[in-house]
């Protein structure tokens, strides 16, 4: 089947609870191989808990039913034995304050990250092209801190990238960076998933930025995936009420389309 | 309104701040703009008397009275007359163990009002930042992010300030609130005709709201055009290239219209 080479990452009816709460709920979506596919909602849609999940990450909410299928390798999200994240995923938290322990120099933190990957502690010439291609040169002993933030995020970028890959998760890329900066990150980590068809996974509040970069783009709110399909598309035509509400909030400029609804609610 | 010129700042013997200038009328809306670490919360907190600044002359001149040289009012004291601040966090800002209208009352704490009264303002602060009233009793964790950023805007209202500060105060809200409130904000702004210091990363968000623009950059400025200026002809290639980001990064449509504090404004 065509269908089944091209997907790299399938997920189907995924269900998570914390306790009795239903967080997630019969959520479904796939990535295609070096594709670049947007999550969006607002606080409390359960982003989060579908990351942790895709993670293997079983608490605070516990994948209750599921399949996840990733490079053709299939597993259920309920079964309690098997933890731990799937083979070539990779994570880039939100915030580099997150990502890296502020009291050790960065290099020896790039080569614990360097060994848990590929076992040895050398810093290989592979590795020293992969800073070089984020824009990062070396460390001189450095601590976090006494890096700018962009810098940081983009180590972190290349921490993921060390084990190869095929599907890049970036959980609010923008947030915690000014636009220059945010706008420099992606731009490379763009260029490095396009030179070597690594998927992106983004995670993100913000539709704008979906709307600039991914191919595909699912919405979700309350635990659910309310629309999921084709970018463009989902722009100009929003089925739901609530993809109506984002694609109309996306920008600044919401005062056109809010004329129009405003005549429709005055009829 | 307020007036600051060649504000200087040095810590530690390193300039934070270079001869900063603005002048903002009475009713408009400043934004100051820069990268982390370019001296604008600096900016503010100098601007409070916060800070160890010197400057040429600063003068605030409040409503209804005549203007303020702040080299006399801060001895003894920091502030400014009338204003208030609006943080980031929410939910750092408010004090998790007291209910919101308790803590929207604190800031009337000086007025000394009758119970009743206090009650009455409170509810009153409430309804205009479009919050039921019986949000008062409410404590921090027990609203969202939205309502909680609402109570903090009621608790600057509530003492019917000239100015108000507010550091980055959409920016841990998601999307569709962010625009809420900012419609929000507007219509508080024009009905009490206050004047805003909004510090903000978010290109978009400036567009839409602000009148004039204050681009910082390591300390010095960059910028200090009308809003209008600023999007079409930028000073300066750093502006331009801060433009060109957002754009990126699809935060900054070609078109912008300006928030509007108007009902429709707010979907829901």
């Amino acid at each position: 089947m065509q269908t089944e080479a091209k997907s790299l990452l399938n997920v189907q009816n995924l269900s998570a609870r914390i306790g009795r709460q239903v967080v997630l709920d019969d959520v479904s979506f796939d990535v295609d191989k070096g594709e670049c596919v947007a999550i969006v909602g607002g606080s409390g849609a359960g982003k989060s808990t579908l990351l942790r999940s895709l993670m293997g990450l079983r608490r605070p909410a516990e994948p209750v039913g599921g399949l996840l299928t990733f490079d053709g390798v299939k597993r259920e999200f309920g079964s309690p034995g098997r933890t731990g994240k799937p083979k070539g995923i990779a994570y880039v938290p939100q915030n580099p304050d997150h990502g890296f322990d502020p009291l050790k120099r960065l290099e020896w933190q790039w080569r614990q990250t360097a060994r848990a990957v590929t076992g040895s502690k050398d810093f290989s010439t592979s590795q020293q092209v992969l800073l070089k291609e984020l824009g990062l040169g070396s460390f001189h002993g450095r601590f976090p801190h006494q890096w700018s933030r962009g810098m940081q995020q983009r180590l972190l970028v290349g921490m993921a990238l060390l084990g190869e890959p095929n599907l890049l998760i970036l959980d609010e890329p923008t947030s915690a960076l000014d636009p220059l900066i945010a706008a420099q990150v992606l731009r490379s980590v763009m260029a490095y998933a396009h030179k070597h068809d690594v998927a992106l996974l983004i995670v993100t509040h913000d539709l704008a930025l979906a709307a600039q970069h991914a191919n595909r783009t699912a919405i979700m709110t309350s635990g659910q995936v309310v629309e999921f399909g084709e970018t463009r598309a989902l722009l100009r035509e929003p089925e739901t009420t609530y993809g109506q509400l984002l694609v109309n909030h996306r920008n600044w400029n919401f005062s056109a389309h809010q004329k129009a609804t405003n005549s429709v609610a005055a009829e | 309104m307020l007036r600051v010129e060649k504000l200087q700042l040095r810590l530690h013997g390193k300039p934070i701040l270079e001869e900063v200038s603005f002048d903002l009328p009475r009713g408009k809306t400043l934004c100051i703009v820069g990268e982390s670490g370019s001296g604008k919360s600096s900016l503010l907190r100098a601007v409070n008397g916060l800070m160890p600044a010197t400057f040429d002359s600063l003068t605030f001149r409040p409503k209804n009275g005549r203007p303020i040289s702040l080299k006399e009012y801060w001895k003894g004291r920091a502030g400014l007359p009338g204003s208030r601040w609006v943080m980031q966090d929410p939910l750092s800002a408010l004090n998790p163990k007291l209910a919101l209208g308790v803590s929207i009352g604190e800031s009337v704490f000086a007025q000394k009002l009758k119970s009743l009264e206090l009650k009455a303002a409170i509810s009153a602060a409430l309804a205009d930042v479009e919050l039921p009233a019986e949000m008062a009793k409410r404590r921090p964790a027990q609203v969202s992010m939205g309502q909680a950023q609402r109570a903090c805007l009621a608790r600057a209202l509530i003492a019917r300030p000239d100015l108000v500060f507010f550091d980055e105060p959409l920016s841990a809200l998601d999307a569709i609130v962010q625009k809420q409130i900012a419609a929000t904000m507007r219509r508080i702004q024009t009905r009490f005709d206050m004047t805003f210091v909004i510090v903000t990363h978010d290109l978009g968000f400036a567009a839409a709201y602000a009148d004039q623009m204050l681009v910082l950059r390591g300390g010095k400025v960059e910028a200090n055009q009308s809003a209008e200026m600023f999007f079409q002809a930028p000073e300066s290639d750093y502006c331009r290239e801060l433009i060109a980001a957002a754009r990126e990064l699809g935060g900054l449509p070609e078109t912008v219209v300006q928030v509007s504090g108007s009902k429709a404004a707010i979907p829901c």
